[in-house]
């Protein structure tokens, strides 16, 4: 299944939208209670949508995600739904609008499933700080699907949708993708508009999709990037899923020397090594090349992303929308309590850690010597550029693992994003597509990292891997087998 | 002991910019509360700011007009703070890199600098009320400049001047509307007191928001006199922000300075930096009005009194037309004169504050007519009114109103002889060298001739018929 089969099913009138939107309904009333993935699911919403998806198709009008079932993190606003973040402070909160991916998905005529879960604020990698749920790994229910957009990428795994949107400060796309055996595109910072996301870290937040293929990925992109007069941190840059590579040859893919020695499992590596063989083999120039800042990208992430997270999270304090603790009279008892309960844990932390790094006092220390520290992986990156198209690295040291075995110590789980946030910090593209799987038949991500505003070169190249890489899907216990399309 | 009082202010002006700064809600005094409000305006989660480059060309407006050093890089930072009012609990403002840095004013002949000048966002207004705190958003957004003085004012008079000339400067500019009573315009004041004679400066208190002249005025006053008590008694004056209770007239301490805020300034990750080119600030520079200031030190050239200059500079529109007259010719002391009494009388009663419904050549052209006796003092007058209060130009108002001086000289002779006769005293006083009672006698004729003549066509015959005795 994919998203152009699916459109010549229903351009040639072989399935309706609202057929193609119930077998989508179905199969989460059957299995989303075993995957655990959408917070809210839209049914009524949805199949309106594919009514009207129906005419613009009947009418000859369809644009290339019509009919096309999708489901949204839920820390997308989204009118007509609730938008909680997955924390207690937003229970119950539907937006007054849209987010500007959500205008434009519905102005593509694509329709909305429902929403899915994720770490609460997008604080995490696991999905497990959720307040409402944990969600499964679909290749095996006793492991996390990743995160923080675990529920996106659970939900593409599990075929509870065609494609879904995520987002991605740190690695929150591309880890659950590579977790969850599926693609996930983290694009350049400002060629998606974040408006209407509700802010985790303003700098480095980027909307993104998470599909079955490179292919889809791309499509979903081309429908939700471009300027945005609401975001002035979106770019004029255009994306065309028409314009992605189809040639290796001549390319210069890097494998990134930090991030293939024994930072990551053996098994991992493998993996990504021989990925790198086949590129070869597929004509393309394959060397090493070192960014050493990336060792230190991990502190200097956690500071910056914190730093903004605890600016962008004050504003949850009971005034206007969300949790309000009741009985305090007055108005710093009121939203200090409100807060204290409204929160969990881990965002606590991270509001904590960024408020200290943010002190008068400290801000030199901390906060500015990280945004230093992150001009310097901006420049080794740029360096590593004029010499690669691409890089190439594992996006995981590991493999998903079971949620007994979570580590208790934060800055252990923090380490585990060493792959990942570099790329952020540099705002460039970057996705995860499957590209093994370990003894416990869990998948492995590549992650490839392109130039900014690349976007459509590293799509490219994840779509020719992708035509040669065996996939091997998920089976659900307990779940119905999906209806062949 | 003999107390100087030093004082620095902050003054928070209101931009006139059509919208707000990060949205595109009206910017406008009034309305339906929360009615100019919408998502940004609120603080909803996932809204972003988009700014209005207007606020930025206005502040840099502001700058030039007071002389600033122009930063050529519209730099942002998050100030953090907890409050209501507040939507998004930071306000978007300018720590590291404020628009503008330097300049100054010169007020009462003393030269007060200008630390800074930074843009910021206004917030909400709260109402507390016995079933809890009301919030309207309708401020919140509008953009504001701070203008940071350095502590180089000495008294609570020269502090009120130096805002009526603030205030003035800005409005002259466009950038603010300036109005105090609706909270366009607000003062923070930085007050210490030091011995008479002495340089180093005494501990600091901040009085926050002043939003009158006489509020400036009366809290400056309390605080040093309350300053000079403390030192008097042997005390210290605590560094802290202190509140003005207006029906008091006291001011309370509201929190020392160990409990300041930590705002955690940081450079607002969702604004990029906005680059004021050389060729903006030629563009602004070039459509600025001239100077209150400047308009103050010509007025003085032209001969005016510093009272008439600081009545024609109250209203710009005023000064406006006043400087049109003169350029078309008009006598500088004479327009002057007309503006203080006839012009000002009508605009002052006119609900239209924007404009001087009458055109500038046609007073040059009254004036001189005035001045050449075709036309009287009353004409001149009748001639203004029409034209202001009818909108007709002055060819049509001379016509329609006859108002060309036409003397009936025989007329003349005959009220001048009569007059004369029937004040022998005073005829005599003038013989034996009084040239005082010239005047009464001018008077006397002038009444009795119902602006049937000219003031000089009077005088003649009356020297005439005085020293001839005829």
């Amino acid at each position: 299944m994919n998203i152009s089969l699916l459109r010549k099913k229903l351009d040639g009138g072989e399935l309706s939208a609202t057929e193609l939107t119930r077998l989508f309904l179905d199969r989460i009333s059957l299995a989303d209670g075993i995957v655990d993935a959408y917070l809210h699911v839209d049914y009524d919403g949805a199949i309106k949508m594919a009514e009207t998806a129906q005419k613009l198709i009947d009418s000859g009008r369809s644009k290339p995600l019509t009919g096309i079932p999708i489901a949204l993190k839920d820390n997308l606003s989204t009118r007509n739904m609730p938008t909680t973040c997955a924390s207690k402070m937003l229970e119950g909160y539907v937006p007054p609008f849209d987010a500007t991916v959500v205008e434009r998905l519905r102005a593509e005529g694509a329709v909305f499933l429902g929403k899915l879960n994720l770490d609460e604020f997008a604080m995490g990698a696991s999905t497990k700080t959720s307040y409402y749920k944990k969600t499964k790994n679909p290749y095996d229910l006793a492991r996390v699907p990743g995160g923080s957009s675990g529920g996106s990428a659970a939900a593409v795994a599990a075929e509870l949708c065609v494609a879904a949107l995520g987002t991605d400060t740190g690695g929150s796309i591309r880890q659950p993708a590579a977790f969850c055996g599926v693609t996930g595109h983290r694009p350049t910072y400002g060629l998606v508009s974040r408006y209407g996301c509700v802010a985790f870290a303003s700098s480095l937040d980027q909307i993104g999709p998470i599909a079955g293929n490179a292919e889809d990925c791309a499509a979903v992109l081309e429908a939700i990037c471009g300027k945005d007069a609401r975001d002035p941190t979106s770019a004029a840059a255009a994306f065309s899923a028409a314009a992605l590579d189809t040639e290796l040859k001549g390319k210069r893919i890097g494998i990134i020397k930090e991030l293939t020695g024994a930072e990551v499992d053996k098994e991992v590596a493998a993996a990504v090594t021989a990925a790198a063989e086949w590129y070869e083999r597929a004509g393309a120039d394959v060397g090493e090349v070192s960014l050493p800042m990336l060792a230190h990208a991990v502190p200097i992430y956690y500071l910056i992303s914190s730093a903004e997270a605890s600016s962008n999270l004050a504003k949850f304090d009971g005034v206007r929308y969300g949790y309000r603790s009741d009985g305090v009279p007055n108005f710093y008892g009121m939203i200090s309590k409100s807060r204290a309960e409204g929160f969990g844990w881990e965002v606590k932390r991270r509001i904590m850690l960024g408020s200290y790094a943010l002190c008068s006092g400290y801000y030199d220390d901390y906060y500015k010597r990280a945004v230093r520290l992150c001009g310097v992986i901006r420049a080794q990156y740029k360096e590593a550029f004029a010499g690669y198209d691409m890089l190439l690295s594992p996006v995981a040291p590991t493999t998903a693992y079971p949620y007994d075995r979570l580590p208790d110590d934060p800055a252990q789980m923090y380490l585990a994003d060493i792959c990942t946030v570099s790329a952020a910090l540099a705002g460039l593209p970057a996705l995860s597509t499957p590209c093994g799987y370990d003894v416990n038949g869990m998948p492995i991500g590549l992650m490839i990292t392109g130039g900014r505003f690349r976007d459509a070169e590293i799509l490219g190249a994840a779509r020719l891997f992708e035509k040669e890489f065996r996939r091997m899907p998920p089976s659900i216990p307990n779940a119905p087998e999906f209806p062949k399309i | 002991m003999k107390y100087t009082t030093v004082i620095g202010l902050e003054i928070h002006a209101e931009l006139l910019t059509k919208s707000k700064v990060f949205c595109g809600c009206k910017n406008s005094f009034g309305g339906r509360v929360n009615g100019n409000c919408c998502p940004v305006c609120a603080g909803m989660p996932g809204t972003l700011p988009a700014l209005n480059k207007k606020a930025v060309e206005l502040a840099v407006a502001a700058g030039l007009s007071f002389g600033c050093a122009v930063s050529r890089l519209t730099v942002w930072d998050r100030k953090n703070y907890f409050y209501p009012d507040l939507a998004k609990a930071y306000q978007i403002s300018q720590l590291y890199a404020p628009v503008c840095l330097g300049g100054g004013l010169e007020t009462g002949g003393r030269f007060i600098r200008l630390t800074r000048i930074h843009l910021e966002e206004d917030a909400g207004k709260l109402t507390h009320t016995r079933g809890g705190t009301l919030i309207d958003y309708n401020r919140a957004g509008v953009p504001l400049i701070e203008i940071v003085t350095e502590p180089d004012m000495r008294s609570a008079d020269e502090a009120v001047e130096f805002v009526e000339n603030v205030r003035r400067t800005l409005v002259y500019a466009g950038v603010s509307d300036g109005k105090m009573e609706q909270g366009s315009l607000r003062v923070d004041a930085n007050i210490s007191v030091m011995p008479s004679g002495t340089e180093k400066f005494g501990t600091r208190t901040e009085i926050k928001n002043l939003n009158s002249f006489k509020f400036i005025k009366k809290a400056v006053e309390f605080e040093a006199e309350r300053q000079a008590e403390v030192l008097d008694g042997g005390g210290a004056v605590a560094q802290e922000t202190r509140r003005y209770d207006e029906a008091s007239g006291e001011t309370f301490s509201m929190r020392s300075k160990e409990d300041a805020h930590d705002y955690r300034y940081f450079p607002d990750p969702d604004i990029p930096p906005v680059v004021i080119s050389d060729a903006d600030v030629e563009r602004i520079k070039n459509a600025l009005p001239e100077t209150p200031s400047a308009r103050l030190k010509k007025y003085a050239g032209y001969g005016l009194s510093v009272a008439d200059a600081g009545v024609i500079l109250e209203n710009k529109p005023v000064s406006d037309f006043y400087d049109a007259c003169v350029k078309a010719g008009a006598d500088p002391v004479a327009a002057a004169n007309l503006i203080r009494g006839e012009i000002l009388r009508r605009y002052n009663a006119s609900a239209d504050r924007e404009q001087i419904p009458v055109a500038p050549a046609d007073i040059a052209d009254a004036l001189k007519l005035a001045e050449k006796s075709e036309i009287d003092g009353g004409g001149l007058k009748t001639a203004v009114g029409c034209m202001y209060l009818e909108r007709k130009p002055l060819s049509a108002v001379l016509a329609e109103k006859n108002l060309f001086v036409k003397e009936d000289l025989s007329l003349v002779s005959e009220v001048v002889k009569r007059v004369v006769s029937e004040n022998p005293k005073a005829a005599a006083q003038y013989k034996e060298g009084d040239a005082k009672v010239l005047s009464f006698f001018i008077g006397q004729c002038a009444r009795a001739l119902r602006g049937g003549a000219l003031a000089q066509t009077v005088r003649a015959e009356l020297e005439r018929v005085l020293n001839d005795g005829d």
